[in-house]
């Protein structure tokens, strides 16, 4: 193909040892609009990034215009008529739309003042389009999360760039918000603007691109045509995305009924994003959080483990109401959480295994004062055995350890204190398959032994391997709660999306 | 709603409200305690022994909206302030030989504000324990320009800072200028620039800024604010003293802080900081005038400061109400 304006080829790019985009190819010819797909932690973001100036790829070339570069900065990018509009946004929260709007590139007058009478005699024009509610006085801070993703939308359409990427612009738009994003894009395709749109919306990125690339696990899984019949494409897009993995082994197991009831959640709100969620937990029960990405899943993790303060509802421990609340009756009670971000949240980095699976431990309140290393180790060492944590020696930090092993690690740092109850964000991100493997392995085992867990995980195979039944979150609220018997992957995906099916547009 | 009504609401909206009726009332307490406050001799020294801390407490506002803080103002100030003690040449008056060295003593400030910005800006070393490192490289340097307090300077030099024009003092003025000139800064890429990068360092980087130049500028130029309240102490005190400096890093800070200055960058004024240094300095004219025992008067010091920071800092605070409103 001749006319392309960006091609990225066998581009991969690692972060310390892992890789987050491995060999990924990507075609966009000019003056079309060409969507991007992939579960989370596919290289959608990462791809997108490099093309925009962030990363330099560590492998691999991308031509721009037919001619191969590696953008040192974002400002180069920019400077070469590449735009993005960020999914975590390029606003500065202290200045206002119309600053925030012009920001890097402002007209200026005589002596290299800025100009801002023009610039809030333009912005007018720009602002009518997809937001005429929202004020240029006002400070960006001040805004709604959907006029956040607007003014970003309208930031990066006002420097009319030739190539735009568009990394998830409508998650937190309405309807009504996205169908002028919509408008907007096709006019803009009409005056030669090339887009990427990257969205986990399959009916968007079918109603507005006219090709679908997929990225599955860092690499392109395949690339489909839109300009035929589009709605036929559905499942052969999803099959994309989600492959055709191999179940995780030895995970599934024998369902049981008549479990004593553990922990129950009656219509439990917070001050944002959870809106009246209720929920059951047995004993010895796995419970899957599913969802698409941001409907709540971590923050309900963090409520129920006492983290997040409710607005309403209330809490019941095998049918006693706990009044109040807090993480600290959480850990009474048995209920701990493995957060999703180990690195930050769940782990010492710098402190060798052992420390960090004592840790919980030498914080209780009845724990020695005095505490012995030699101890630590020797009950340390129990459980790295128990667990399978390949460490060279208990000393070394835990840094050195793979995300695996690291992850386990801070799995086994609760065992000893007998949870009742584990609350786990996403505990196998960023991990091989093999450890993977065996960390769900440990998860069911401990599940028979009468722990409950309530599971959080962006790969949904992950849930369907070893969860009992499922929640589907949308948008903070639990839209339905499916058993897992016969389910699978694809049935799954489809009813995350719940309630965002839309309705093809009718035929002219 | 009246007109008038709307001004006032937009006023007491305005971030400069807290910081300035916390002035105009501790002003008031001043003329309580001390009657000959308005007498023109006193009005006078007042705005002679202010100047310093007022305008290294603007040059501080800079660097602190640009996101960054700089500990090291107090030592450089003692290096300046040797360095033009010591080398001006009391005779010559306003000859060349001291016309160079004020301009070496600019150099010397604007090198100083870039060493701390590249460290800081371009090396991403925390602001916080990079300018104390080379708060003693300043103070090291200082002590061997003048090992033991001495040097003088010319009568014109402090007849200068002293002069009036007509009925306004040189000094009101400089400090007056000082605060256009930041008016003028923002009217270029650079002034909004300093905000952005101190607001958002990612965002800014987002949008194309080049962040490490913006603060590096940002750095130099609250040090030429830092400069001219070197030579409005050295003015003041007619010598060199390596010490001189010490309390001008945090007092800077605090009067920033004080005058709205965010510490977390991107918002605030030096302005603000201007009222906050008034504060700081007026508290201790309470003080010493309260009649309090002299052993008590610096605790009673320390809890007007609070109070102050009380009153300024929790008024912006958007959960506790006003501000975004």
């Amino acid at each position: 193909m001749e006319n392309l304006i960006i091609e990225a080829r066998k581009v991969a790019k690692r972060f310390g040892g892992v890789a987050a985009l491995d060999g990924a190819d990507f075609q966009c010819p000019r003056g079309k609009i060409v969507g991007l797909l992939g579960e989370n932690g596919s290289g959608k973001t990462t791809l997108s990034r490099i093309l925009a100036g962030y990363y330099r790829q560590s492998s691999g070339t991308v031509l721009y215009r037919g001619k191969a570069v590696s953008f040192a900065s974002p400002r180069e990018a920019i400077r070469s008529g590449i735009g993005m509009v960020h999914q975590n946004f390029s606003l500065v929260p202290d200045m206002t739309v119309w600053e925030n709007i012009y920001l890097g590139v402002e007209p200026l007058r005589r002596w290299g003042m800025i100009n801002d009478r023009q610039i809030k005699r333009d912005l007018q024009l720009h602002l009518r389009r997809l937001c005429p509610w929202i004020r240029p006085e006002q400070k960006v801070a001040s805004l709604p999360p959907a006029g956040l993703q607007l003014v970003e939308i309208v930031k990066a359409f006002s420097r009319s760039p030739a190539f735009l990427i568009l990394d998830e612009p409508t998650s937190s738009l309405e309807r009504q918000q996205v169908e002028s994003l919509f408008s907007l894009m096709k006019e803009m395709k009409q005056s030669g603007m090339s887009m990427v749109f990257i969205s986990h919306r399959i009916q968007e990125v079918e109603q507005i691109c006219d090709s679908i690339a997929v990225l599955r696990n860092g690499s392109t899984a395949g690339t489909v045509d839109l300009s035929g019949g589009r709605a036929a494409e559905y499942g052969t897009i999803v099959r994309l995305i989600t492959g055709n993995k191999e179940v995780l082994p030895g995970a599934k197991r024998e369902a049981k009924k008549d479990r004593p009831v553990f922990l129950q959640a009656w219509d439990i709100s917070d001050a944002r994003t959870l809106h009246h969620v209720s929920l059951t937990i047995h004993e010895g029960e796995i419970v899957g959080l599913a969802g698409l990405q941001g409907q709540g899943q971590e923050e309900l993790i963090m409520s129920l483990a006492g983290f997040r303060g409710l607005t309403s509802g209330r809490i019941e421990l095998r049918s006693v109401p706990v009044p109040a609340w807090s993480a600290r009756q959480a850990v009474a009670a048995g209920i701990f959480v493995v957060p999703g971000n180990r690195q930050t949240e769940g782990l010492f980095m710098d402190r060798p295994a052992f420390f960090n699976v004592t840790f919980p431990q030498a914080t209780l309140p009845r724990s020695p004062i005095i505490i012995s290393n030699k101890k630590e180790q020797e009950v340390s060492s129990h459980l790295v055995a128990d667990m399978s944590i390949k460490v060279s020696s208990l000393c070394t930090p835990v840094t050195s350890l793979s995300g695996g092993n690291a992850q386990k690690v801070v799995v086994s740092k609760w065992m000893p204190l007998n949870p009742k109850l584990l609350l786990m964000a996403d505990p196998a991100k960023g991990i091989d398959v093999q450890s993977k493997a065996e960390l769900y392995q440990i998860i069911v085992g401990l599940a028979e032994r009468g722990t409950s867990f309530l599971l959080y995980a962006s790969d949904l195979r992950e849930l369907v391997a070893c969860c009992d039944r499922i929640l589907i979150l949308y948008e903070g609220s639990i839209v339905e709660v499916v058993d897992n018997v016969n389910l699978d992957e694809e049935t799954l995906l489809s009813k995350c999306m719940h309630r965002r099916v839309i309705r093809q547009p009718e035929p002219t | 709603m009246k007109p008038l009504e709307l001004h006032l609401r937009a006023f007491t909206r305005n971030r400069l409200f807290m910081p300035l009726t916390v002035t105009v009332a501790l002003l008031l307490v001043n003329v309580l305690f001390q009657p000959n406050f308005l007498a023109p001799r006193v009005v006078r020294l007042n705005i002679l022994t202010f100047s310093p801390p007022i305008l290294v407490a603007m040059g501080q506002a800079i660097i602190m909206i640009g996101g960054n803080l700089d500990l090291s103002v107090g030592s450089g100030v003692s290096l300046l302030n040797c360095w033009v003690g010591i080398n001006m040449s009391l005779q010559a008056g306003m000859s060349g030989h001291n016309a160079l060295i004020l301009v070496t003593g600019l150099l010397m400030a604007l090198s100083m504000g870039l060493i701390d910005g590249v460290i800081v800006g371009l090396f991403k070393v925390p602001a916080f324990i990079a300018t104390f490192a080379t708060s003693f490289i300043w103070l090291g340097l200082a002590i061997m320009i003048a090992p033991i307090p001495g040097g003088a300077v010319p009568r014109s030099f402090v007849h200068f800072f002293t002069f009036y024009v007509g009925p306004v003092n040189v000094m009101l003025l400089i400090i007056v200028s000082a605060a256009l000139a930041w008016r003028v800064v923002r009217w270029f890429r650079l002034g909004r620039y300093v905000y952005a990068v101190g607001s958002s360092w990612e965002a800014s980087y987002a949008s194309g800024i080049q962040v490490s130049r913006i603060t590096l500028a940002s750095f130099a130029l609250g040090w030429c604010y830092v400069y001219l309240g070197t030579l409005a102490l050295t003015a003041q005190t007619r010598t060199s003293d390596s010490a001189v400096g010490d309390p001008f890093a945090l007092n800077s800070i605090a009067a920033a802080v004080i005058g709205g200055v965010s510490m977390n960058g991107g918002s605030g004024s030096p302005v603000g900081a201007l009222l906050g240094a008034i504060v700081l300095s007026i508290v201790m004219n309470i003080v010493y005038f309260s009649g309090l025992p002299t052993s008590l008067q610096v605790l009673v010091r320390g809890v007007i400061i609070i109070a102050a920071l009380g009153l300024t800092v929790v008024a912006k605070d958007p959960r506790l109400g006003s501000e975004r409103g």
